[in-house]
């Protein structure tokens, strides 16, 4: 400890003597590599296709940038784009490019590229391809691009900053090399303008991050990240993901020294990290928990009676510990452009008097069993076996059908095969993309006045508009309809020594500026 | 011999055949959709089914398993669909090193522990320690691999913290020590069961041995206990306790499935349940060949052993 | 004649009360064999009285109490409670039910299935051919790997677990059987039989089963025990029987995840699976000292 003071202070006069040597001091005091234990692997790490979690948060920005990204209130901030100009009913769109900016092939980016990026990720993102038509983007120039609709899509601008299947730009000979097999562009040419290359990726043991050295940042150096958006320094030289997928081995791993950051850190190990004070700890919403209803074969009384009745912190408590907030609204709490608590009255009530009420005129038949779904591993079979005792106590037997995550993924499509069935989502940029609010998802929201408000909302001519309509639609989700019985938000916790400074906590962690003493 | 040798590799060709339909067909009647997993959560039927076109799912069964034997054949396993772009081979190559070093290193803990344990245990034959080596190897071979490693997690990674309770560290890229710190309680558990049984093998063959007529002349003419049990008897019990080794060897790649979920090790057992999760067809098929493969080998490789030590066997 | 044969079989009838009375002695000295037995029976009444033994006590293995959650053992909960707050000790007892259960299914339509193959193999060359090979081809691939892609197939349930295990089972026991029937068809007294004209069903299930039946039953004993460790190893690796029914392999797998906060979660369902599988192999090592006097000495 006295010895790092002295180096310290040492570091502090030498700065004030050669004020120009800072950033090379200050490095030498640093680590080059920073290792984290991430939870599981991605199935192609092609972020145009892969929906997953860990691809876009170990990825987005970091080895592959898009043309606009979120700040942290939720609004758009240009990132290869220089600019971007909308006109008034939101249905052109004109993308003005950096210029100078370097691919990790050290070819610089056009708009041919960004051209046959976005165009791809169209054809692979069904939801915005039902919102463009047949539009499609075109080079103006080489350093313009536009996109012109024939209607209106307010929330294209949404899609393109911050949706799960990421509008990345790679350079068009990556898009030439998709595999045709798979569908993939191949690990190889996983390319982008990012501050970190995709350098290596051995299977089932880690994915190495290295600097680009030839990075152009955009923003203010001095200022902070505000969300996705802004200066990115990469201060750190390697990034290495280790894929670790049990929980305990990576918290082990963090206590030991092997790793540096442990994402996702279960309830079970909260009171080992925090018994150590070389440790942090922190935790953010990262999606909702709910059960879907099959709105085909049950009716609206059965499920506002079910809401009605549950209670939802005991229903959380055995899966998620103190990793959950009973948080009504569909969306999570920190994206502030769509957060409402419309209809947080309805909230599972624990109201079981109420319930019987409800249940008393739904036409549900109380001596056949409610079919619950569910993926027979995690903490799933432990949550929907606390809602079988609740429900039991208003008369209603449930009959749990667990599968495995595949099985259940196909058994849910099938509405003659289940009632109900439990499932959690992650953080979505745009309500539309709520996939139990859609008619054709798992569940079936066919109900007319919801379809209709859900085209409200998504062809609103202004954001203030989409937004009064999004409280609408979920007030009456809550007060009426009822399409899922929500349950709140889990929490990702994650956890890293606090030697690591500067990392940057916004849907997930970056480490763009982040930086581990030695 | 090599008549011997060959006749019986010629034999295994039904037997790989058999694994291989067998494999085949649980594969694919297994319910779920490698599609679906491999777009994740969000993807549409519209999506889904264009994939299920492109990875030829919708071919007739018997055309996948022509396709697929006849690809198999060129030495080409195939694709997995759950990560994308991995060759099967290079994903069993990158999982083959710990689940073998694993194996290895448990085989050694058996060898070391049971071998002069069942030594001891002929000579003593009927005291005390004798019988409490019999009650201690019954226990070890009751003990289900995973419970023994669980209770080794709670006695020395939870209570005493000596070491880590999961993980895996690769001894060429981290070093010697961490790979012992990290794979001992692992290669303990898994080996643990089978040193009970190879400990009752060594004991009863060195047993069967010491009252043959030879070794009774042996002592007749007064060679010392020792040397005769060191010497004469234990070299010819030597092709029990071989069989017992490649038996041991393959129920530890059988059973690695297990301790490589307890302790979270990348190997092919845990690619195996990884991949049945996934619904990771041309994994799953290429790991169960490749196991029965090897299985069947070490299977021949003792019999060939056993042939040249033992002529009567390769003459039946 | 009929005196003659009457006079016969009290002779014969003697005898083997007389064995019987020898191998019970035998059984009986044998000490490890008793305990085997003892724990075998502990276990199977326990798991016979499981719901009275419950009640009594006032525990519910499937009643979950959310503020109960993680019970260190006390007088309440003898073996504390879980992550859903459930007694552990009654769902230790209803778990020894679904081991017994499985066990015994596993033991004796693996035992019936096998013998019939195994018998029938001896009868065809081309059908001995046809089912040997296949019995090589599912030996070859690991039993736990082949039962968990079986479960994947069939879906999680504990009928489905049975039928897997025996699935698993099966070509073992075939092997053995046929083996044995070999040595015993080339006897002169089939041989005897078989001139006489007796049929060829009468000949395997009357004359050769029942003389294979020893390795068989000692045999039996074991797919026993190794059938309550692959149970577990199955709902251990997540593909056996599904929450929240109360299978050893089942809690194991639950307690993994909370090895620091309620080591007794993991404890006694080990306790209990490892000591009814010691059980039933010391048993079923009495038993073969007792059938096979050879191999035993």
């Amino acid at each position: 400890m006295n010895n790092f003071k002295k180096l310290l202070s040492l570091a502090a006069v030498l700065a004030l003597l050669t004020g120009c040597f800072i950033p090379a001091l200050a490095e030498e005091e640093y680590a080059d590599v920073i290792r984290i234990a991430d939870d599981n692997q991605a199935s192609s790490y092609d972020l145009h296709k892969d929906t997953s979690v860990n691809a876009r948060n170990m990825l987005r920005g970091t080895v592959m940038e898009q043309l606009v990204t979120l700040k942290a209130d939720g609004s758009i901030g240009p990132e290869l784009a220089e600019s971007y100009e909308v006109n008034e009913n939101n249905s052109a769109f004109t993308f003005h490019l950096r210029k100078g900016v370097r691919f990790h092939n050290g070819k610089e980016m056009t708009s041919a590229d960004v051209v046959a990026s976005l165009n791809r990720w169209i054809e692979s993102f069904s939801t915005v391809r039902n919102m463009v038509g047949d539009a499609r983007f075109e080079a103006s120039d080489d350093y313009t691009v536009t996109l012109t609709l024939n209607n209106s899509a307010i929330m294209l601008l949404d899609m393109l900053a911050g949706a799960a299947q990421c509008a990345v730009i790679y350079p068009a000979e990556s898009i030439a090399a998709v595999n045709a097999e798979t569908g993939f562009i191949p690990a190889d040419q996983l390319i982008g303008t990012g501050p970190y290359k995709f350098s290596e990726w051995a299977v089932d043991q880690y994915v190495k991050l290295e600097r680009f050295d030839d990075y152009a940042p955009y923003g203010d150096p001095d200022a902070e990240l505000d969300g996705l958006w802004g200066y990115k320094h990469a201060y750190t030289g390697t990034l290495m993901y280790y894929i670790t997928k049990d929980a305990d081995t990576r918290v082990n791993g963090l206590l030991a020294g092997d790793y540096d950051f442990a994402v996702k850190v279960t309830d079970a190990n909260l009171d080992r990290i925090e018994a150590d004070d070389q440790f942090t700890l922190y935790s953010q919403q990262t999606g909702m928990i709910s059960l879907v209803w099959n709105k085909r074969s049950t009716d609206k009384y059965l499920r506002q009676a079910v809401q009605a009745l549950a209670n939802a912190d005991d229903l959380n408590i055995v899966n998620y510990g103190v990793l959950y907030d009973n948080d009504p609204c569909f969306m999570e709490d920190g994206q502030l452009g769509w957060y409402t608590t419309a209809g947080s009255e309805y909230f599972c009530q624990n109201d079981p008097e109420k319930a019987k009420e409800l249940l008393a005129q739904s036409s549900f038949d109380t001596s056949k069993p409610l079919r619950i779904l569910y993926v027979n591993s995690g903490g799933a079979p432990a949550m929907v076996e606390i809602l079988k005792q609740e429900l039991e106590t208003i008369g209603i037997t449930s009959e749990l059908i667990g599968q495995d995550r595949s099985t259940m993924t196909k058994t849910r499509t099938d509405d003659t095969a289940y009632d109900v069935f439990f499932t959690t989502f992650s953080s979505v940029p745009v309500p539309s993309l709520r996939s139990f609010l859609s008619a054709d998802w798992a569940g079936w929201s066919e109900d007319e006045k919801l379809q209709e408000m859900m085209t409200a909302m998504t062809t609103a001519a202004t954001k203030e508009e989409a937004f009064a309509q999004w409280e609408k639609i979920q007030e009456y989700c809550y007060a009426d309809y009822c399409p899922v019985l929500m349950l709140g938000h889990f929490h990702q916790a994650a956890a890293c020594t606090k030697k690591l400074t500067g990392y940057n906590v916004f849907l997930t962690t970056n480490f763009w500026n982040a930086r581990l003493a030695k | 011999m090599g008549k011997y040798v060959i006749k019986r590799l010629a034999a295994l060709i039904p037997t790989i055949f058999i694994v291989s339909v067998v494999v085949f067909l649980i594969v694919h009647l297994t319910p779920g959709d490698p599609a679906a997993m491999m777009l994740g959560e969000d993807a549409t039927p519209a999506d889904i089914a264009a994939l299920h076109n492109r990875l030829g799912l919708d071919d007739p069964l018997i055309v996948q398993y022509v396709r697929w034997a006849g690809k198999c054949l060129t030495g080409d396993l195939g694709y997995s669909t759950a990560v994308a772009g991995q060759s099967v081979s290079g994903m069993i190559a990158s999982h083959f090193l710990p689940t073998i070093l694993l194996a290895v290193y448990s085989q050694l803990i058996t060898v070391f522990l049971a071998l002069p344990l069942g030594m001891i245990a002929a000579r003593k034959r009927g005291s005390l320690t004798d019988s409490a080596l019999s009650v201690f190897s019954m226990a070890g071979i009751s003990l289900p691999s995973f419970m023994m490693g669980m209770g080794m997690v709670l006695l020395f990674a939870v209570s005493f913290r000596l070491m880590p309770a999961t993980g895996y560290k690769n001894p060429f890229t981290d070093g010697i020590g961490p790979f012992f710190r990290y794979m001992t309680l692992p290669a303990v558990s898994l080996g643990f069961i089978h040193a009970a049984y190879m400990m009752r093998m060594t004991k009863a063959s060195l047993l069967e041995v010491l009252s043959s007529d030879y070794i009774k002349m042996a002592r007749a003419k007064g060679v010392k206990e020792r040397k005769i049990v060191f010497k004469h008897a234990f070299r010819n019990s030597l092709l029990t306790v071989i069989t017992v080794i490649g038996q041991g060897f393959i129920s530890a790649l059988a059973g690695a499935a297990v301790v490589e979920r307890l302790f979270g090790i990348p190997g092919m057992g845990s690619l195996m349940v990884d991949s049945i999760d996934k619904r990771d067809y041309q994994v799953i098929q290429g790991i169960t060949l490749m196991i029965a493969m090897l299985n069947v080998l070490i299977n021949l490789l003792i019999d060939v052993i056993y042939g040249f030590a033992d002529p009567r066997i390769r003459l039946k | 004649m009929s005196e003659q044969k009457m006079e016969l079989t009290r002779i014969r009838k003697t005898l083997m009360r007389e064995q019987r009375q020898i191998n019970i002695r035998k059984f009986v000295r044998s000490r490890l064999s008793v305990v085997g037995l003892a724990i075998v029976l502990l276990i199977a009444l326990l798991a016979l009285f499981a719901p009275v033994i419950s009640s009594a006590m006032n525990v519910d293995p499937y009643k979950a109490t959310v503020r109960d959650r993680f019970q260190p053992p006390s007088a309440a909960h003898p073996f504390g409670t879980d992550n859903l707050g459930r007694d552990i000790f009654s769902r230790v007892l209803f778990g020894a039910r679904i081991s017994m259960i499985v066990g015994l299914s596993v033991g004796l339509v693996s035992a019936l299935l096998g013998t019939a193959l195994g018998l029938y193999a001896t009868t065809n060359r081309y059908l001995d051919n046809i089912l040997m090979r296949l019995c090589d081809g599912l030996k070859a691939i690991p039993n736990i790997l082949l039962a968990i892609a079986l479960m994947a197939v069939l879906g999680a349930n504990m009928q489905n677990v049975i039928i897997s295990l025996t699935i698993v089972a099966i070509p073992g026991v075939a092997r053995l059987a046929r083996s044995n029937a070999l040595l015993i068809r080339e006897q002169t007294y089939i041989e005897a039989m078989r001139c006489l004209g007796a049929g060829k069903h009468r000949i395997l299930w009357r004359h050769i089963a029942p003389n294979i039946l020893s390795p068989i039953i000692v045999q039996m004993t074991f797919s026993f025990a190794s059938a309550i460790i692959s149970e577990a190893s199955l709902s251990f690796l997540g593909a056996g029987i599904p929450q929240p029914e109360p299978s050893w392999g089942g809690m194991l797998n639950e307690a993994r995840s909370y090895l620091f906060k309620g080591w007794w979660m993991a404890v006694y369902p080990a306790v209990f699976t490892g000591v009814s599988v010691l059980g039933f192999n010391l048993f079923g090592d009495g038993l073969r000292d007792l059938m096979d006097p050879v191999s035993g000495k």
